[in-house]
C-alpha cells in the first residue's frame, strides 16, 4: 500500500510543475504580444501635433492682392494648404500655387519668401486665413486681412 | 496531506502572478520612457528653443533702439543691453541646455557710394547672435550698420531698417553705425544672460552728389536689398536696376540721386567681462 501511495505522490507533483511550467510559457507569450500590440499601436500612431514653429505676416497690396510672409522659423511643404474665407464662402487653396518657381525648387516655403495670392477681395471686405500644414494636418496661422 | 498540498499550490500560484506583474509593470514603465524620450522631448525642446529665438529677437530689437538714441542725442554715454544665450534645459528630465555664442565682427561690412567721378567707402562691424540649437533651425541676428537682420543662412530678412530720410525724392540721408569692439572682449559662447554696453565715441559727415551708384559687401545682402526696395526708395519715384550676389549687392541708378549724405556714427561695444 506504501508503495502505491508513494507512485501516485510521484505522478501528482510531476504533473504540477509541466502545468507551472505551462503557466509561465503561456504568460510569457501573453505578455510578449500584448507588449508588441501595444508597441506597433503606439508607434504607428503621429505624435507629432504640436504645430511647427513659424512666423507668418499677412497683409494686403494696394490692388487687394492677399500677401503672405515668411518671417523666419521652420519651412513648410508646398502641399500645405489655405483655407481662404471671405464672407462665408469657403476656398481651399494650395500653398505652392502662389509661389515663385524659384521659391518652389526644394518644395518648401522658407523663411524670406512671400505667398501672393491674387485678389480675391473687393473693398471694403475682409477675409480670414487659415494655413494647414499637410505633414502634421495642424493649423500653422490664423489670420484676418 | 490535502490540505498542504493545495497550500503549496496556491503560494506557488501567486508567486507568478507577483513576477508577470512586475515584468508588466517595468514593461508599461520602459515604454512611457521610451515614448517621452524619443517624442514629447524632442518636441518640448522645439518649442522651448523656438520661444528662446524670439526672446533674443526681442533683445535685439532693443540693442537697436538704445544703438539708435545714442546715435541721436550724441552724448558720449554708455548705455547696457542684456543678451540672453542658450536655452534653459527641461526640468526634472534635465536635457536640453543649449549654448548660443555673441560676437562682434570687425570690418564685416562695407558701402561705397559712387557718382561719375568721385567715390565713398565706409565700413563697419557687425553684433552677431548665432544660435546652436539641437531641435529648431538655427538662426542668426545681426546689428549691422544699424540694420536689424534675422538669417537662416542661407536666407537673410530685414527686421529693422536704419535711420535714413529721403528729401525731395532724391536727396538721401542715411546713418551707418561703425561699431568698434574692444579686443578681448569682442566674443562670448555659452549660457546665461550677458551684457552688452554701448558708447557713443563721434560723428562724422560725408557728401557726395550725384550718386549713380551703391556696392554694398555684405553676408546678408537679401536683407539690404529688401532695404533698398522699402516703399520710401521705390516711392522715391526713382528707377534702378539691382543685383543681388552672395556677398554683393550692386545698385545703379538711372538718374544720379541729388545728394546723398552718409552719417557714420562710431560707437564702441563691449561684450561687459567684469573680471578682466
Amino acid at each position: 500500500m506504501k508503495k502505491i501511495k508513494k507512485k501516485n505522490n510521484r505522478k501528482k507533483s510531476s504533473s504540477i510543475a509541466v502545468t507551472s511550467v505551462l503557466e509561465t510559457l503561456l504568460l510569457l507569450s501573453m505578455t510578449v504580444g500584448f507588449f508588441t500590440i501595444l508597441y506597433i499601436s503606439v508607434f504607428s500612431f503621429s505624435f507629432s501635433q504640436i504645430p511647427p514653429a513659424v512666423q507668418i505676416l499677412g497683409t494686403t497690396s494696394e490692388n487687394l492682392d492677399i500677401i503672405l510672409y515668411h518671417r523666419g522659423g521652420e519651412p513648410l511643404s508646398i502641399d500645405s494648404s489655405i483655407v481662404l474665407t471671405i464672407e462665408n464662402n469657403r476656398t481651399d487653396l494650395i500653398l505652392g500655387d502662389f509661389l515663385d518657381n524659384t521659391s518652389k525648387l526644394d518644395s518648401l516655403w522658407s523663411m524670406g519668401e512671400s505667398l501672393i495670392i491674387p485678389c480675391l477681395l473687393s473693398e471694403d471686405q475682409h477675409g480670414e486665413i487659415l494655413i494647414i500644414d499637410s505633414e502634421r494636418n495642424v493649423m500653422v496661422f490664423h489670420g484676418y486681412v | 496531506m490535502k490540505n498542504s498540498k493545495k497550500r503549496k499550490l496556491t503560494s506557488h500560484n501567486s508567486g507568478v502572478v507577483g513576477i508577470v506583474a512586475t515584468v508588466l509593470l517595468i514593461g508599461l514603465i520602459i515604454t512611457f520612457v521610451g515614448i517621452l524620450q524619443t517624442v514629447h522631448v524632442p518636441n518640448w525642446l522645439k518649442q522651448k528653443e523656438a520661444q528662446h529665438m524670439n526672446e533674443v529677437q526681442t533683445q535685439f530689437t532693443q540693442l537697436k533702439y538704445t544703438v539708435d538714441m545714442l546715435s541721436l542725442f550724441g552724448e558720449p554715454v554708455s548705455l547696457t543691453n542684456y543678451i540672453t544665450l542658450g536655452s534653459e534645459e527641461l526640468p526634472i528630465l534635465n536635457i536640453g541646455r543649449t549654448y548660443d555664442t555673441l560676437e562682434i565682427l570687425s570690418d564685416n561690412f562695407m558701402i561705397t557710394v559712387s557718382n561719375a567721378t568721385d567715390s565713398f567707402s565706409s565700413t563697419t562691424s557687425d553684433i552677431l547672435y548665432s544660435s546652436k540649437n539641437s531641435h529648431f533651425v538655427d538662426q542668426v541676428l545681426c546689428l549691422e550698420a544699424g540694420t536689424l537682420i534675422l538669417s537662416q543662412p542661407p536666407s537673410s530678412i530685414l527686421l529693422g531698417q536704419p535711420l535714413f530720410s529721403i528729401t525731395n525724392f532724391t536727396n538721401v540721408s542715411l546713418w551707418l553705425y561703425n561699431i568698434a569692439g574692444l579686443e578681448g572682449k569682442s566674443f562670448v559662447s555659452g549660457y546665461g544672460t550677458y551684457v552688452l554696453s554701448n558708447e557713443y565715441i563721434n560723428r562724422t559727415t560725408h557728401s557726395i552728389t550725384e550718386v549713380t551708384h551703391i556696392n554694398i559687401t555684405t553676408e546678408f545682402p537679401e536683407a539690404w536689398a529688401d532695404f533698398f526696395n522699402s516703399s520710401a526708395f521705390v516711392n522715391s519715384g526713382l528707377s534702378y536696376s539691382m543685383t543681388v550676389g552672395n556677398e554683393t549687392l550692386d545698385i545703379e541708378y538711372n538718374i544720379s540721386l541729388g545728394n546723398f549724405i552718409i552719417e557714420v556714427i562710431d560707437i564702441r561695444s563691449q561684450l561687459a567681462i567684469w573680471k578682466y
